[in-house]
């Protein structure tokens, strides 16, 4: 058992007598004048709602007041509360500002619980009865689709990995990293119902993907993850999503494409605002970060390159790999000029893909 | 920490070799026909939309996942096809059914994405100051909204904890996971900005309930964590959910509180449900969950701030008045009763009723005068 | 001439708001329960499916209910006057605040896990008794 009470309390007097006292009538009440930052937070904008920018205004309750390195609380306090003695510590050990914030963090959070989706309900699924693919055509949307549920849950996974390490006083960053939880466990259950509908089937794992995803998982440090899932994944992931709503030819396939666009984008916005503060703060971070994108790149490669992930892509470009390649080289660019707006701005010259692209596109 | 794979690609020929074979158009397609079961997948209810438990089929389903699925460790999904000698281990920790599982977890998932909903839209926050309420009794709500902020976030930390150890066969759990974890950063959300927005701010933090949160954190393994967690201490803020609605100050907090509810009950099934499976699929661990729960009950009783049980007796009785005290002591009291009440109900339904008789509650019931004020509570 | 209240047209057009305003019921989600209504001797089963009231009934056995609201039936008009004055329960009479403490309202239930669905669809059951608003009731 690892955190044990320092008292048996169903033994104890003390307790008992404090119990007794206050259920006796007598209140102290002391706690009545606690309240340093009184606010009357409002929305700025009514048909917005109540916002997190609208109530971080104050500068008792916004991030402004939270420090570089976080010294003052690593318990379950809300920042701006009074903090009172004997306030257990909960271990956290992600305490430095930079090492996870992003100002779009609250807008992003905000816009995530708005565009709110159910793909039981939202998604015409009925429409895939007629969508008239052909039989290798829907092998392939099928082993794509298991292959992004893996990714989705990995992309779960991460959050996970670390909101619980980070210290409270990044709330909004922590909310954030839940929606990502959440907005992944959806795209997988979503990528599962359309590997399944119909006369479904998953495919085969990739030895390739499987090790992709476990490079991202493993990065040491959050900022590592977060650069290697929001920034790398993730650009893969939306990439994948507008390739398949362009092949579309149901409303299902589109309802549902969109939304992984829509779903898959927002943690890039975090991503690239996220590295961006990190490297304004602390600009030698970009040594790690460049020589730990290095390696994810090689496994992005090998991911590109399995045959579970081309070559459906490839059937569904009608047998055309330079439609592929073109696709590829068009999502290696986006996401290199993404890392650029981060501050990586030296990924095209040091990365893998250029030269996988020159591999796939017959160059060499 | 660090795991880069087991290969260089470009460095490697056979990689190359099969780029180059691809891009000649020679495409294996062995991915065409890998031999995973074909099943036939529609909505039962349209209305309802596709389910999980639409797919809850063959191999692919959950009713015949095993209790110690052997082999998978990496990221396929439950039914695809792979390699167990050549999959990239992940890892997972929690690699038993009865680790995670829960009756009716499918559903509970289901019911937590149709149900979601947005603490900046979906409460009327423009009618707040529509409503005229006396200072001690907004002072009051805002050290309670402060004590929800504070102890909200445990529920996405704890989750988020083991989620990731769970083995990628359980993906109905994890998928539950993860929307507990955004129903607890709304709820937290939502009563920080009930706190900002009703003049008072934030107030007192309160350390002992801070150690049960920490408890609860650090818990040997997940499903202590869970009995913890899920049954007994959102059990308790369950009711206090349902005291605050009824002592809302104004509809804006009763809508509040309505909808944090809803989800709040979610939660303490999914862990009844759990407890259940364990208790039903490997009773072996009876005793250690006894042993979890003599603890988490230990550090539930210590969690009596003066501070939180002041704040509800003011908000109860409407004021600091002696007589509006006494009032709201007896609302309060009624309150701790049925927190427990409703927990030894559950743990009953989780087929734990040799834990009621256990229950570090009772010495304290019994020596306060608390206990004769309800002759309900199970003997 | 209103619909009187207690009786099965109460409740069909209650169901019958459901599909009307059908939108609202869909934003707050699934909602998948069978409860009962107790008015003074008389009970009533709901049974709520997907987003929807899909049944109302008289009279049943309570015991297969999740659980059951009951109250006399003095109370119930009183809660329904009061959705009818403010367009929606005000906060006296929403049906937590009426079955919470005092027990001017009984929470019947024999299964803990029926009982937390009372909770689970707490919003669509107070949308579901404020769609009284709009109908016209005899109250007296
Ligand atoms: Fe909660
Ligand atoms: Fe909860």
């Amino acid at each position: 058992m690892a955190y044990i009470a320092p008292k048996d309390f169903s033994q104890d007097p003390e307790l008992l007598a404090t119990v007794m006292r206050v259920m006796g009538g007598d209140l102290d009440l002391s706690w009545m004048k606690d309240h340093p930052h009184p606010i009357r937070a409002h929305a700025s904008q009514p048909a917005r709602g109540l916002t997190l920018d609208d109530i971080n205004r104050d500068p008792a309750y916004g991030p402004a007041s939270i420090p570089e390195i976080v010294r003052h609380n690593f318990s379950m306090a809300p920042r701006g509360a009074v903090l009172p003695e004997g306030l257990p510590s909960l271990g956290y050990r992600v305490n430095r500002k930079s090492d996870v914030w992003a100002d779009l963090g609250p807008a992003l959070f905000e816009e995530s619980k708005s565009r709110r989706w159910a793909p039981a309900s939202t998604i015409p699924w009925a429409a895939l009865d007629a969508a008239g693919y052909g039989r290798e055509e829907d092998r392939a949307i099928r082993q794509l689709a298991t292959g992004l549920i893996s990714m989705c849950l990995v992309a779960a996974d991460v959050p996970s990995r670390w909101v619980w390490l980070m210290n409270q006083e990044f709330h909004e960053i922590k909310y954030l990293q839940c929606a990502h939880m959440f907005d992944a466990a959806r795209m997988a259950e979503a990528f599962r119902k359309r590997a399944l509908y119909g006369h479904g089937a998953l495919g085969r794992d990739s030895r390739e993907l499987g090790d992709f995803l476990k490079m991202v998982i493993d990065s040491e440090t959050y900022p590592l993850a977060s650069a290697a899932t929001n920034l790398t994944l993730y650009s893969f992931l939306q990439a994948l999503g507008r390739r398949l709503e362009f092949v579309s030819r149901n409303a299902a396939d589109t309802a549902l494409m969109t939304r992984i666009v829509q779903d898959s984008t927002r943690p890039i916005a975090y991503g690239v605002d996220h590295i961006r503060s990190l490297l304004a703060e602390r600009p030698n971070e970009a040594v790690a970060l460049g020589e730990h994108l290095d390696l994810i790149e090689n496994g992005l490669v090998g991911l590109l390159g399995s045959r579970e992930w081309i070559e459906p892509l490839i059937v569904l470009s009608g047998g055309n790999v330079d439609a592929v390649a073109a696709f590829y080289r068009r999502s290696v660019d986006e996401y290199f000029a993404r890392c650029a707006r981060a501050g990586l701005d030296d990924r095209a010259a040091r990365s893998p893909l250029p030269a996988f692209l020159n591999l796939i596109e017959g160059r060499c | 920490m660090s795991y880069y794979g087991s290969t260089e690609y470009l460095a490697n020929d056979d990689f190359v070799l099969r780029m180059k074979d691809i891009r000649k158009g020679n495409l294996d397609l062995g991915w065409l026909d890998v031999g995973t079961e074909q099943i036939e997948v529609n909505a039962a209810n349209p209305k309802r939309g596709l389910t999980y438990l639409d797919l809850n089929q063959g191999s692919y389903g959950y009713d015949e996942l095993p209790e110690m699925p052997r082999g998978p460790r990496g990221s396929a999904p439950r039914g695809a096809a792979y390699d167990v000698a050549n999959q990239a281990d992940l890892g997972p920790e929690l690699n038993l059914k009865s680790d995670v599982w829960a009756y009716k977890v499918a559903s509970f998932y289901e019911e937590a994405v149709s149900r979601q909903w947005d603490a900046t839209t979906d409460v009327p926050w423009g009618d707040l100051a529509k409503h005229e309420r006396p200072q001690e009794v907004e002072i009051a709500f805002a050290q309670l909204c402060t004590f929800f902020t504070e102890v909200e976030m445990i529920a996405t930390d704890l989750p988020a904890k083991w989620c990731w150890r769970m083995n990628n066969q359980f993906h109905e759990v994890k998928g539950f996971i993860a929307s507990q974890a955004i129903d607890e950063a709304r709820h937290a959300e939502v009563f920080r900005k009930r706190a900002l927005a009703g003049g008072v701010g934030l107030m007192r933090a309160l350390p002992q309930a801070e150690h049960s949160l920490k408890a609860i954190l650090d818990s040997d393994t997940y499903s202590e964590a869970s009995a913890f967690m899920h049954l007994l201490a959102e059990g308790n803020i369950l009711t206090m959910f349902r005291f605050s609605e009824f002592i809302s100050p104004t509809p804006v907090d009763k809508r509040m509180f309505q909808l944090v509810m809803q989800d709040e009950a979610r939660h303490v099934s999914y862990g009844m449900q759990h407890l259940k499976w364990i208790l039903d699929n490997a009773p072996e661990r009876r005793e250690q969950l006894h042993a979890a729960l003599d603890e988490a009950e230990n550090f539930s009783l210590s969690q009596f701030d003066s501070a939180l049980f002041e704040a509800m007796i003011v908000l109860a009785g409407k004021g600091t008045s002696p007589a509006q005290i006494q009032k709201g002591i007896e609302i309060v009291g009624t309150l701790q009763l049925k927190q427990i009440e409703e927990y030894f109900q559950r743990l009953r339904r989780a087929g734990f009723e040799d834990r009621i008789e256990r229950s570090k509650f009772r010495p304290l019931l019994a020596m306060v005068s608390l206990a004769n004020q309800d002759p309900k509570l199970p003997s | 001439m209103g619909i009187p209240f207690p009786s099965l047209a109460f409740f069909q057009a209650l169901q019958q708001r459901t599909k009307d305003d059908a939108a609202a019921f869909e934003k707050l989600g699934y909602c998948d329960t069978t409860f009962g209504v107790r008015v003074g001797d008389e009970l009533f089963r709901v049974a709520f499916e997907v987003y929807e009231c899909v049944e109302v009934a008289a009279g049943g056995n309570a015991a297969e209910l999740d659980f059951v609201l009951s109250a006399p039936v003095a109370l119930w008009r009183e809660m329904l006057a009061s959705i009818q004055a403010h367009g929606g329960a005000d906060g006296a009479h929403t049906i937590n605040t009426l079955t919470h403490v005092g027990d001017v309202m009984k929470v019947e239930y024999e299964d803990p896990e029926g009982h937390d669905r009372f909770y689970r669809f707490m919003a669509t059951i107070q949308a579901f008794f404020d769609e009284a608003r709009t109908l016209d009731l005899e109250l007296d």
